[in-house]
């Protein structure tokens, strides 16, 4: 019996209920079957958006889609990071930028006709977002909760800042990355961010040099601190990445009292904290503050301590056991770690832990025994997610195929990936590529994936808490 | 037991635990003291697809609550025994949704939607009219316009 599915009888919702299981490519024929089909999927079409430096790109903006996207988009991403250079070729970039240029204007004019619902937005490597544009942005964009911006020529104003808490009051996460190479957070704009932008869950200030050592300051996003009124979850995930980095880039002056910093950031907020991010903080950290998250933060689930010389065998073997609920944690390029470390961890078989990056920097070969690597693989019982780095194809291999065998056992094989990133490429887009990655495993292995990338820290970990976040809200 | 009237005036009796699986008969039930005595009328359910709703409710009524999904959705069926009870003709997967849909059991209606969608994935706009028997109402111009303004596919 043939049935007419466009006749009245149809409900609108069902055939709502049968495209929101369809990816984007998959949905794009069904907006030409008829007018009825058509104004049920076009907002489910433009849903999520991602712009970055491919081949549509050149035809996107100029045409009339934007506007749709703009009606319709709840999720805008704006990237232009090359797939396959690790390092930014500027005369690229600047001829990139000119073309950017308008189209940036063409964008601002667009969401200034039309009243958004945008509610993320994320510019990665855009050269021509100035902070003037950034705040033109914001102005109409009264519903954003989310705001990424990593590589765009911005420069930090405390006034800009308190401009754009005004707009968009509703600011549930801030990821500031490397912006504006001269360009970074100090103790005032932070005080400023964590005061004006009371919804504030997330926060990433990359790149800073803060040093106020006075616990007073994270009080305002304390949860059910007098200071806040509206009970709000207050600031739960946290991203210190490069840490003083600029002052001993730039020769800064600075009191560095650190130990006092972390101490008055962890008293305060540390038992809210879910998500701790503090990945290169070079001299700014040392063992003791490890100890102090140990004892300030048991509910952390996601800890990120990539590239810091201080993390040791013996920081691991105190630490692990004390973070009972830890699920991400990222070791990566922290190259003092020895094989003592993957017995440590065997031994204790943290029970939560499903991402682990241990991806090393440096030299030919890998610094871990098989021996132990496999072994502490199959002690860590929702292990489904490690980075690794020079490491023979044989061993990578052995722990792909027992990890993929133990997934379709009890886990669901849809949101598995076992992630094997080549020495040089320590950070991946795991959020944006995971599905290449699951549809072809021999690509995959052989590591010839171009969905691997170099990134920033900041991104990787990012992207990472897009997923973590996805988990456990 | 409640008992149950098809559109075409067939009589069914069941549990309470499967008329439960449905949203819509459970508040009925709650509501209304005697449905045990007096049948509850479906007018918008024939008898065959009462059948075989009856059959699916029956067959998860000991399922657990499932958690919401993480991550992406996926179309695919996983289940064994839900593949084979969607292997029925067009007619009565368009009538079952619809059904799944008025006594709200969303589990069906998300594993009908779903097996309408995987039919969906890897056809061009002709199939799909002529797979869904619908007419085109759009001027070759409008269809150009259409195209020309939504004819970006994200990178994959």
């Amino acid at each position: 019996m043939m049935i007419n599915w466009s006749s009245k009888t149809i409900p609108l919702e069902i055939i709502f209920h049968i495209c929101k299981w369809l990816k984007r490519s998959e949905l794009y024929p069904c907006l030409l079957i008829n007018k009825q089909w058509h104004s049920i999927i076009l907002p489910l079409y433009w849903k999520n958006i991602r712009i970055s430096n491919n081949k549509q790109w050149t035809n996107f903006i100029c045409s009339t889609a934007i506007g749709k996207g703009v009606e319709f988009t709840r999720n805008f991403s704006f990237s232009d990071i090359k797939e396959t250079s690790s390092s930014l070729n500027i005369y690229e970039y600047k001829s990139l930028d000119f073309i950017i240029d308008s189209r940036l204007n063409r964008f601002v004019k667009l969401i200034e006709r039309n009243n958004t619902n945008l509610n993320s937005l994320e510019f990665i490597g855009i050269r021509s977002l100035t902070e003037k544009k950034l705040l033109e942005i914001c102005k109409y964009c009264p519903r954003l909760e989310g705001l990424y911006i990593h590589q765009c020529g911005i420069n930090y104003y405390v006034k800009d800042f308190e401009k754009i808490a005004n707009y968009c009051r509703n600011l549930k996460k801030l990821h500031l990355g490397r912006n504006s190479t001269a360009s970074f957070i100090s103790d005032i704009l932070l005080k400023t961010i964590l005061l004006y932008f009371k919804e504030l869950n997330e926060l990433t200030i990359s790149f800073s040099t803060i040093t106020d050592a006075s616990s007073n300051i994270w009080n305002y996003t304390k949860k059910d601190n007098a200071l806040n009124q509206n009970k709000q979850k207050g600031l739960t995930w946290l991203s210190l990445s490069e840490l003083g980095y600029p002052m001993e880039l730039f020769n800064l002056p600075g009191n560095i009292s650190n130990d006092l910093f972390w101490k008055g950031m962890l008293q305060s907020i540390g038992s809210q904290l879910m998500a701790l991010d503090i990945s290169a903080c070079g001299r700014f950290l040392n063992e003791q503050v490890i100890y102090q998250i140990e004892e300030t933060c048991p509910n952390l689930m996601a800890l990120n301590l990539s590239a810091n010389y201080f993390v040791k065998d013996d920081v691991l073997k105190h630490l692990i056991p004390k973070l009972t609920h830890l699920c991400h944690l990222h070791l990566c390029a922290c190259n003092l770690l020895t094989d003592k470390a993957l017995e440590y961890i065997g031994d204790y078989g943290p029970a939560e832990l499903q991402f682990l990056g241990l991806c090393m920097r440096g030299g030919s070969s890998s610094k871990f025994s098989e021996q132990n690597l496999y072994r502490m693989v199959t002690k860590c019982p929702k292990l489904k997610n490690i980075s690794l780095g020079p490491e023979n194809q044989d061993i990578k291999d052995k722990i792909y195929n027992y990890l993929k065998n133990r997934s379709e056992q009890y886990l669901n094989r849809e949101d598995f990936t076992v992630v094997i990133v080549e020495d040089g490429h320590h950070y991946k887009s795991n959020h944006q590529n995971s599905n290449n990655l699951k549809k072809d495993d021999s690509n995959n292995k052989k590591n010839k994936s171009p969905s691997l990338r170099s990134l920033h820290p900041f991104h990787c970990f990012c992207k990472e808490s897009f997923l973590f976040h996805n988990y456990y809200n | 037991m409640v008992k149950l009237t098809s559109s075409d005036g067939q009589e069914f009796t069941i549990s309470k635990e499967v008329a439960y699986q449905s949203v819509l008969l459970k508040n009925m039930i709650e509501d209304v003291l005697d449905s045990e005595e007096n049948p509850i009328p479906l007018p918008n359910v024939s008898g065959p697809i009462l059948v075989k709703v009856i059959e699916y409710a029956t067959h998860h009524k000991d399922d657990p609550v499932k958690p919401p999904v993480d991550g992406p959705r996926t179309s695919e069926i996983v289940d064994e025994w839900d593949k084979e009870f969607m292997n029925i003709d067009q007619g009565s997967l368009y009538e079952l949704i619809l059904a799944a849909n008025y006594l709200d059991i969303k589990d069906l209606l998300d594993l009908g939607c779903k097996t309408v969608a995987n039919m969906i994935k890897g056809k061009k706009v002709e199939e799909l009219r002529k797979l869904f028997n619908i007419q085109n109402d759009f001027t070759p111009e409008e269809e150009e316009q259409i195209k020309k303004e939504n004819a970006w596919c994200e990178e994959h």
